[in-house]
């Protein structure tokens, strides 16, 4: 018997959920006049009414502020028009659940029966004139999230008339666990028994029949049929090798059949998956371009990330004494100080946030903290930053999106929000990026950093060894069907395959409790690995722990009991133990005479710990359940087996695709110009965003997301002190920044890459670092390059995937920066409905998010970009070109153009460095860079952000080739900086930038920005504050304005 | 000597480590304890001298801010917090700390009762989350910590800070000078509601409170987060106003150690 409390804010009093549920609901542009928010909750198990009303009391209201009610309705006292009530679907995290019912077991003593549990919900009551399909609409697009929830409407007069008894959605699975052993011989007459048996299955489910001829077709079959995005290729591989004599002997002496069992081909699709191996990444590619003369030249890649990635990476890792460790560990490892190694991950989220923003965006950051988590012998950490690429919110556009775009951005940014603020994490930075290219499937940039000690236990922070003989310990959550398949379908177009599975929920709380027991944990030498439990389950983690990493030395195989895992309710297949991708587990391995100490830690820290195994040097990936096996796995099969993949990558340059520059009208009335640019989505203020990350937490904010006279224009980046010691060691900062431009992969990738490889080296600068130590994280969001009948340019797709290997590359040896992490996200596609009903393919533009972390040592040379005071001298650093290719300017008249910005890396290098020895004595007192909008943007955003004016002469502004005002204010031209510097100073400060392209342009004045034209005469004359309005303007509807709250 | 500071921490708590800190830059001996070394008898509060409970998300903020932290210390060492505070010596909450402080009715501790929740934090009006400065204005209270401090700029950071009680109880808090510090504005008077200033509607902007002794202390601001030159927001536009802020959030530590020492 379920009884239910439900809890309302008390009459009178502000329901401020009720109102932002109101809130969501006027942005889909539908009217209501009120919303009473009612928490409801389930409660599985049989208690007398005092228990329950104790429990109301005590633990599920607040009795100043709200109200409950045992197993009544809160409706029936209400004045509504429509009852919306919001559950989760079977199966789905429930977290707050989850808690109430720990509350509830330590407040009565009593605990639930095992499928028990407290079950939340949310009822809306809505006062408003709405038809049923307003009220759907409104259930769909504002209160639920059809992926993970399903919600009951009911009128007044129905709920009147037969009451109201909400269900709660336990997960019963009417099913015996167990295991199959798939055919993959399958051919002939017995083939056609096999498809005239699913054939008859799939008549009665009133699906069309399937034809399945030969054995080529079975395979295919069977790796669509289970999700396992395998290829035709691989599944021969399989079959070969599972066809050989040796293996079959092996395992016969196991008990095992000559068919692989479901156990084992579950485990070789997520160790095999797009997600896991890279196979895009690691292909090889016959590259094509046509020279000069139309010949086509031909080039022959072995693997971009051999050839592109590593090899640049061990280069320059050879040459630079402070990369510590790279290409092995879940992240790479930079030196920071005396006490402390420093090692950061970028991942990105983005299926599973195109069907749940707000669940792909929480899982994604609490996810990808575990990689720092799992890196070396496991870090503290220290700082987290996104990056939110969407389709442009609040916009008509002719497509129709399952979710709108102003939902898409807010559910991903509370998504982070509450991953980040919950887990003790800051979130100092990040960037928001819109374009129609992401309105199918979103970019969800998550980057986690942390420190490691440089001494564990003796040995080297960053090493890591699983050795045979030691446990497998699991760490963390239950076991459940949330989030199986999430590495091969995250491979998979978006659309139509994504199944509730892969919907994950990270739950912030719990892994943080986890994060606290494993540093202690570290800090005592109870375990010598770690791993991260993430993408393919125990599977992978396992699997890749039992392989020892890849490295010499350690184990070779092991022994995994998946009868042990906890589980969160019965009824899993062993398959799906195997591979569930449930939140908030890492794996240790560990010198079993320890056991009896982690497991009272482990206590003490409420964090549930198993022994799943050992680690053997049987070279088998062998699982059992009790003491049947259920899969064995050669290691070496497992791991370097699946065959690689074979692309051809055909180039068209700008030309041939017949971009050219526009003849464009001299502008008039540059202060509306101005004005229009700054309000531009991509440029425009966010603060209502920033604000909501904590970006103070841990107390180590140096410069923080937003600066300048009253804190609200977004800094250049963020930086902060992680080692708060009081001494010379203490005084060392990490600069955080991000680069990223998808527009110009309209014009060419490889500039696309080095602009964003640019853009986020010279934002620490901007901050006050310097050129001696940045690290950097490289992740591609790109178009699927696989060829298909859906997919008419993959050539060329693969093509920009080359040449943006070769920018990232080039851009790396130039400044001597090193990716040390990095990853690829590539079915960045989705079928997607029009407005009109017509179907269309949605690709999202190539992008490249450049994530750099440079050490700076000594916080106190830290600037930031705001003009400090009247009558300083204003500097333009850099040249400026005739380059508005791609710019938001361009864009803004409806053109592309062609000259896109060329990254002269030499000359930048050059005067970086002078620009940072200037900085490190004082000689600057602001920096900021010009990035999108250019030199027009960086200036008013300086002075408005420091509350001075400017007045500014063009025809000063260093140029090559440009003889309009307009293409000098609006060019992106990278490698700049607009600069102030005190009137004291000048001759110190152009005697540090001499021979570099520098040029005093104007001085801080007034409360107004004053530009002199090329022709001598004032074309600008605005108001800052007038500038900063309309800078903050698009996004206005997102912040919190009171007096427009109450009215 | 130095006095021993209980820095409470697991549980979702996030700001132990720079709470600790602080407490060990004003010269305490500042230990952080895992809740359930206390809750399992491993350790007792008794050992200590001052206890804070630090902010952070206990409990993911789950069922309200505080609340089942609050619930899980009232009945695993309910007991041993009424003695800590018969025996005089000072508590202090931060943010999620202060929640909990109410929730478990140790503040405002109205006739030297700690167990009755007479006042709650509530969700901000803005229904959100927000990390921002605020003025803080100091009323004449007999708060041990924020002796000799008349006002300061310090962080915020919570969606669940909102004041909240009866208007007799608000009334009482102000009379009987319980009210510490109040949210103001740029002209350093209180904010009367207005936002940002007031940044979550807290009723007469109280941002914290002490109970009558002025040893149990419970706040929303985060000064741990304040003590260094470079929390300040704008420290390289006004270094000195920095310096002088950085200087009081330290002193609020130092006070409380100055007080057990004697």
């Amino acid at each position: 018997m379920v009884s239910s409390v439900e809890v309302v804010a008390k009459n009178g009093l502000r329901d401020a959920a009720g109102e932002g549920a109101r809130g969501e609901i006027e942005l889909l542009g539908e009217h209501v006049d009120a919303v009473t928010r009612v928490d409801f909750y389930g409660i599985d198990k049989e208690l007398p009414q005092d228990k329950l009303d104790l429990l109301g009391r005590e633990l599920f209201s607040d009795p100043l502020t709200q109200d409950f009610l045992v197993d009544r309705r809160t409706a029936e006292g209400r004045d509504w028009d429509w009852l919306v009530h919001v559950k989760k679907l079977p199966g789905a995290k429930d977290g707050v659940g989850e808690r109430a019912a720990a509350a509830i077991r330590d407040i009565l003593g009593d605990g639930f029966e095992p499928g028990g549990g407290v079950y939340t919900a949310t009822q809306y009551l809505i006062k408003g004139k709405l038809t049923p399909e307003q009220v759907q609409r409104i259930a769909r697009d504002a209160l639920g999230y059809a992926s993970v929830e399903s919600w009951d409407i009911l009128d007044r007069k129905t709920f009147d008339e037969k009451g109201y008894t909400p269900e709660v959605p336990r997960v019963v699975i009417p099913h015996e666990p167990g295991m199959k052993y798939i055919d993959l011989w399958l051919d002939g007459d017995e083939l056609q028994a096999t498809v005239r048996h699913i054939n008859e299955k799939r008549a009665k489910e009133n699906k069309p029949p399937l034809k399945i001829e030969t054995n080529a077709e079975w395979l295919d079959y069977i790796s669509s049929d289970r999700y396992l995005a395998l290829n035709q290729t691989e599944m021969q591989e399989i079959k070969r090798h599972f066809s050989s004599p040796e293996i079959r002997a092996k395992r016969a002496a196991l008990g095992l059949d000559e068919e692989p069992t479901d156990v084992e081909m579950e485990t070789l699709a997520q160790t095999w998956s797009e997600h896991c191996k890279h196979k895009i990444f690691n292909a090889r590619v016959k590259y094509k371009e046509k020279a000069e003369d139309g010949t086509w030249k031909v080039e022959e890649i072995d693997s971009l990330f051999r050839t592109y990635i590593k090899a640049t990476t061990k280069r320059l890792q050879a040459e630079l004494p402070w990369v510590v460790s790279t290409l092995w560990d879940n992240s790479g490892v930079m030196d920071f100080n005396e006490r402390y190694y420093f090692a950061f991950k970028c991942e990105t989220h983005n299926s599973p946030s195109a069907k749940y923003p707000y669940g792909g965006a929480i899982t994604g950051i609490v996810g990808v903290y575990r990689d720092p988590m799992g890196t070396g012998r496991g870090v503290i950490l220290v700082y987290g930053t996104y990056g939110f690429c969407t389709a442009v919110p609040f916009q008509e556009t002719d497509l129709e999106p399952e979710i709108a775009a102003g939902r898409m951005l807010e559910g991903i940014r509370k998504g982070v929000e509450h991953g980040g603020n919950k887990h003790g994490v800051p979130t100092p930075c990040g960037q928001v990026t819109l374009d129609e290219g992401f309105a199918g499937k979103p970019g969800v940039y998550v980057l986690a950093a942390g420190l490691i000690p440089k001494v564990v236990n003796g040995e080297p922070g960053y090493e890591k060894a699983a050795l045979a003989g030691d446990l497998i310990v699991m760490c963390g959550g239950r076991v459940g069907i949330d989030g199986i398949h999430g590495a091969t379908e995250s491979s998979m177009e978006g659309g139509e395959h994504i199944t509730l599975g892969h919907v994950q929920m990270g739950d912030p709380f719990t892994q943080k409790k986890m994060h606290d027991f494993l540093n202690e944990a570290r800090d005592r030498g109870l375990y010598r690995c770690i791993q991260d439990c993430g993408a393919g389950g125990l599977s992978s983690a396992v699997g890749e722990m039992g392989n020892n990493f890849g490295r010499e030395g350690g184990a070779r195989g092991c022994r995994m009991y998946l009868d042990r895992v906890p589980l969160k309710y019965h009824g899993l297949d062993f398959w799906q133990i195997d591979v569930s991708e449930s939140q908030e587990r890492m794996v240790i391995s560990m010198d079993p005479s320890k056991w009896d100490e982690l497991r009272e830690l482990a206590e003490l820290h409420d964090v549930e710990i198993t022994n799943i195994g050992e680690l053997t040097d049987s070279g088998q990936f062998h699982i059992l359940y009790g003491d049947k096996t259920v899969a064995s796995i050669d290691m070496d099969f497992l791991h370097d087996g699946v065959p690689q993949m074979e692309l051809e990558a055909e180039w068209a340059s700008p030309e041939e695709r017949g971009l050219k520059e526009p003849i464009l009208d001299r502008p008039e009335g540059y202060g509306l110009l101005l004005r229009n640019m700054l309000a531009r989505p991509n440029i425009c203020g966010k603060e209502y965003l920033i604000r909501q990350f904590d970006h103070e937490v841990q107390g180590t904010s140096v410069i923080k997301p937003l600066v300048g006279r009253d804190s609200d224009v977004n800094s250049d980046g963020s930086v902060i002190r992680p080692d708060l010691t009081e001494d010379e060691e203490g005084k060392k900062a990490i600069a955080m920044t991000v680069g990223i431009n998808p527009k110009l992969s309209q014009i060419d990738t490889y500039h696309m890459a080095t602009n964003a490889f640019d853009e986020a080296v010279r934002r620490v600068l901007a901050l006050g670092g310097d050129m001696e130590q940045i690290a950097m994280n490289d992740n591609f969001v790109w178009p699927s390059p696989l060829p298909g009948k859906d997919n008419p340019d993959a050539t060329y797709k693969m093509a920009q995937l080359v040449r943006a290997n070769r920018g990232l590359s080039d851009a790396e040896l130039a400044y001597k920066v090193p990716c040390i992490s990095g990853k690829d996200s590539m079915s960045m596609d989705t079928k997607m409905k029009r407005k009109d009903g017509t179907s269309v393919r949605v690709s999202a533009p190539p992008t490249l998010q450049m994530s750099a972390a440079g050490k700076i040592n000594d916080w106190e040379n830290c600037i930031t970009m705001d003009a400090k005071d009247e009558t300083d001298l204003v500097y333009v650093l850099g040249m400026t070109k005739d380059e508005c290719g791609a710019s938001e300017y361009y864009e803004m008249l409806g053109e592309v153009g062609r000259k896109v910005p060329v990254v002269d890396f030499g000359r930048n290098l050059r005067m970086y460095k002078a620009f940072s020895n200037a900085v490190k004595s004082g000689l600057v007192k602001s920096a900021h860079g010009c990035y999108k909008g250019g030199l027009g943007v960086a200036l008013a955003q300086a002075a408005f952000a420091g509350g001075f004016g400017m007045y500014v002469d063009l025809g000063e502004v260093p140029v090559e080739g440009v003889d309009r005002d307009d293409k000098i204010l609006f060019s992106e031209s990278a490698g700049r900086f607009v600069v102030t510097v005190d009137a004291t100073k000048v001759s110190e400060f152009e005697a540090a930038m001499e021979g570099h392209d520098y040029r005093a342009i104007g001085m801080t004045t007034g409360d107004n920005l004053r530009l002199r034209g090329l022709d001598g005469r004032e074309i600008l004359n605005e108001n800052i504050y007038a500038l900063k309005d309309a800078w903050r303007s698009t996004f206005r509807r997102m912040e919190y304005h009171p007096e427009e709250a109450a009215a | 000597m130095r006095p021993r500071v209980l820095t409470l921490y697991g549980q979702g708590i996030n700001c132990d480590r720079e709470t600790a800190r602080a407490f060990g830059l004003a010269g305490a001996d500042a230990r952080r304890v895992l809740v359930n070394y206390i809750a399992h008898g491993k350790d007792r509060l008794g050992n200590y001298d001052i206890l804070v409970v630090p902010g952070g998300f206990s409990y993911g903020d789950d069922l309200s801010a505080g609340k089942i932290l609050a619930l899980q210390m009232t009945a695993g060492f309910g007991e041993q917090m009424q003695q800590f505070i018969a025996d005089g010596k000072p508590v202090m909450g931060i943010c999620n700390g202060f929640q909990v402080l109410v929730k478990t009715g140790l503040l405002p501790g109205f006739d030297g009762n700690y167990r009755a929740q007479t006042t709650t934090l509530t969700n901000n009006d803005s229904g959100r989350f927000e990390d921002r400065w605020v003025d803080l204005l100091f009323d004449d209270s007999p708060c041990i910590f924020t002796r000799g401090i008349r006002s300061m700029k310090v962080p915020v950071r919570h969606g669940e800070g909102k004041l909240y009680a009866a208007p007799e109880t608000i009334e009482r808090l102000g009379r009987e000078h319980q009210v510490v510090a109040r949210y103001a504005g740029a002209d350093w008077r209180p904010a009367g509601g207005r936002y940002p200033m007031n940044p979550n509607g807290s009723l007469d902007d109280i941002a914290g409170i002490c109970d009558p002794t002025g040893r149990v202390f419970g706040w929303m601001p985060h000064a741990e987060a304040a003590t260094d030159v470079h929390h300040y927001p704008t420290w390289m536009r006004d270094r000195k106003a920095a310096e002088e802020n950085a200087e009081k959030a330290r002193q609020m530590f130092r006070n409380a150690v100055d007080y057990v020492r004697g």
